[in-house]
This record gives C-alpha cells, sequence and structure tokens, in this order.
C-alpha cells in the first residue's frame, strides 16, 4: 500500500480520543504518499514544508533559517495539537526569530472533544 | 488543547528575548480577555515588542478584563505599531474604553495606531476623554485607523470629537476613519472635518466612510468631499 493517499479510520463505539497521541501515529510515516488521513475525526494532513508548524514537529532545524514563524494550530489537527502540548518545550528552537505569528482557532472545541 | 495550553503556547514565548514583532489570531478560544492580559504582562515587560497585533474574536469579555489587556499593552514600551481587532463579543464601557486609549498614550514610541471594533455603544462624553488620549500623541502619530462596525447610531458630537482630535495630529500621514452605522451628522461638522484634513501638511493617505445620512447633504458640502483638495475621501455613493 506504498501508494496511499487518503486513509480513514472510524469504528463504531465510543472510543477515548485521548489515548490517541501523534506518537503512536507514526505509522502513517509508513505511506510516502499519503496526503491526509482521518482518524476517528482528527485529522492529520501533510504539509508542505512552507508550514512553520509541521517544521517545528518534524524538521526543526530548517526554522534556523527563518526570521519570522508563522504556526497555526488547528482544530482535529494531530501535528497542530502535539505542537500545542510540547511547544513550550520547543520554543528555544525558535528562539532566534524576530517575529511570531500565532493563529489559534477553536482550541478549546478539541478539548471538548477529548474530555 | 484547553484554555489553560493556550495560555502556555503564548506565555512561553517569553523565551525568544529579541522578540520584535508578535501577531495573535485567536478564534473561539473560550479564553477571557483578563486572562490574555496577564498572559501578556510578562511578555510586554520583557519582550521589546516593536509590532503587536491581536485578533480576537468569539472570545469573553468582563469589564474588568478590559481594564486588564489595555494595562497589558501599556507595558510595551517600545511599541511602534499596534493593531487590535475586536471581534464580536467584546462590550466595553465608556471608562474602560477611555483607560484603553490612555494606556495608549502612554506609549512614546507609538506611531501607528488601527482598531476596530464592533458592536459597541459609543457614549459621546466618553469617546470625548478617550480621544483626548489620542490627541496627546500629537508629534508622534503617523497613522490612525479606527474602524466601526455594526454600531447603532454616531452623534454629530463623536464627528466633532474627530475634528478636534484629528486637527492635533500634526504628522498624521495615514488617517482612516470608516463608521458602518446611522450617522447623525451635521453638514457644518462635516465641513469643517474637510477643512482639518485639508490643513494636515503630511497627510497622504485617507479614507473616510460613513454610513446613511439621516438627511441629504447640500451641493456644496457634497462638493467639499468629492474635491477635498487632496482627492482621497471615500464615500457611499448612496449619501452622496
Amino acid at each position: 500500500m506504498q501508494g496511499l493517499k487518503y486513509l480513514v479510520i472510524d469504528i463504531d463505539r465510543s472510543y477515548n480520543l485521548s489515548e490517541i497521541d501523534y506518537d503512536n501515529l507514526k505509522f502513517l510515516e509508513k505511506f510516502p504518499k499519503l496526503e491526509r488521513a482521518n482518524i476517528l475525526g482528527w485529522i492529520l494532513e501533510k504539509s508542505d514544508t512552507s508550514d512553520d508548524l509541521s517544521l517545528l514537529v518534524g524538521n526543526p532545524t530548517k526554522l534556523l533559517e527563518k526570521r519570522a514563524v508563522h504556526l497555526k494550530f488547528q482544530e482535529y489537527n494531530l501535528a497542530g495539537d502535539f505542537a500545542a502540548r510540547n511547544f513550550p518545550q520547543m520554543v528555544p528552537t525558535i528562539s532566534h526569530v524576530d517575529s511570531v505569528t500565532l493563529a489559534l482557532d477553536q482550541v478549546c472545541t478539541v478539548a471538548r472533544h477529548l474530555r | 488543547m484547553h484554555c489553560g495550553q493556550t495560555s502556555e503556547i503564548i506565555r512561553s514565548l517569553e523565551q525568544i528575548s529579541g522578540l520584535t514583532e508578535l501577531n495573535l489570531a485567536l478564534k473561539d478560544c473560550s479564553m477571557e480577555l483578563n486572562q490574555l492580559g496577564e498572559v501578556l504582562k510578562p511578555l510586554a515587560e520583557k519582550l521589546p515588542l516593536k509590532k503587536f497585533s491581536c485578533f480576537i474574536e468569539d472570545c469573553y469579555m468582563v469589564e474588568e478584563g478590559f481594564a486588564v489587556f489595555s494595562t497589558s499593552i501599556g507595558l510595551m514600551k517600545d511599541l511602534e505599531e499596534l493593531s487590535i481587532n475586536f471581534g464580536e463579543g467584546y462590550d466595553c464601557y465608556g471608562t474602560t474604553l477611555s483607560y484603553f486609549y490612555r494606556c495608549l498614550s502612554k506609549l512614546k514610541h507609538l506611531k501607528r495606531i488601527r482598531i476596530s471594533h464592533r458592536d459597541i455603544h459609543i457614549c459621546p462624553v466618553f469617546w470625548v476623554l478617550a480621544m483626548d488620549y489620542v490627541a496627546d500623541m500629537t508629534h508622534q502619530l503617523e497613522a490612525l485607523e479606527l474602524i466601526f462596525k455594526r454600531i447603532e447610531v454616531f452623534e454629530n458630537t463623536i464627528l466633532e470629537v474627530y475634528c478636534d482630535t484629528i486637527e492635533k495630529l500634526t504628522h498624521l500621514k495615514v488617517l482612516k476613519i470608516i463608521l458602518d452605522g446611522n450617522v447623525q451628522f451635521k453638514e457644518v461638522t462635516l465641513q469643517r472635518f474637510v477643512k482639518i484634513i485639508r490643513g494636515l501638511p503630511e497627510l497622504k493617505d485617507i479614507q473616510f466612510n460613513y454610513g446613511q445620512l439621516e438627511t441629504p447633504l447640500s451641493k456644496e458640502t457634497r462638493e467639499m468631499l468629492a474635491v477635498s483638495g487632496k482627492n482621497y475621501l471615500k464615500h457611499r455613493s448612496e449619501t452622496l
């Protein structure tokens, strides 16, 4: 299934979504052509290299070239959720920048979803 | 992610000691404005912020929250450019509104202000106080943008206050006033407004939009507005 582009996983019973973590979805990396996954309503989109949030999660050394970063935390975005939970620890990675743009969109809905 | 986490994300920026520009866009975060103000306080005190913009929508607002938020903005002593977009749900009393502008007037490097309010009631008395603080920035202010959306009514006093304020801002290069609502402006005040902006030596860019006038303007005033000397005035066509 190396050519898999879209993956949807759903189950017909209640599930504690707090058990889902970005780390235990690492298996998605085995699908190099995957563009979008929807796991129990959580969406993971493969972003291009201009996405600073993805860089922060996946390749922070690339951020060293930037003077300005734009980080958009979105509802249901697993990478965003992972980054949000670990953001304070990640800040030293971007301590060289002059400009930060933070977009936080419906973040509490995620919290409700988790509860 | 939860509200506490949102606060932690913003608070953690304190570690970027050389940060000069911070743009925040908060939407539906269930974060009260006083919480945001508290989170911003250490950043305002420690970071050399020159540019700060904040878009807040569908968040929660209590009266003291506006004051806490204003105080934190007032601590950004290096600030040169400020842009705040108060979205829906940010009603405030006149006293707090004037306090907000008082905090801005303490920022000695502030050159550009862009404030957008929506759905608030502007009591002319408090607007006089608020704009008095803006007028205090006589020699420093280069750009002033005040945008009001969905306001029930603008009394003529509001335009008079603008006139009194703007004629003191002698270094103004950009002026943008958007009044989205019913206006009760008098012709004589509109004519005074035009004369004042004609007299500002450095003004290069002006936009003045207002809603529906209760009575049609005379030909003389229409011509004054249409050919303002700088030819930058824009209006809704139905008002002319």
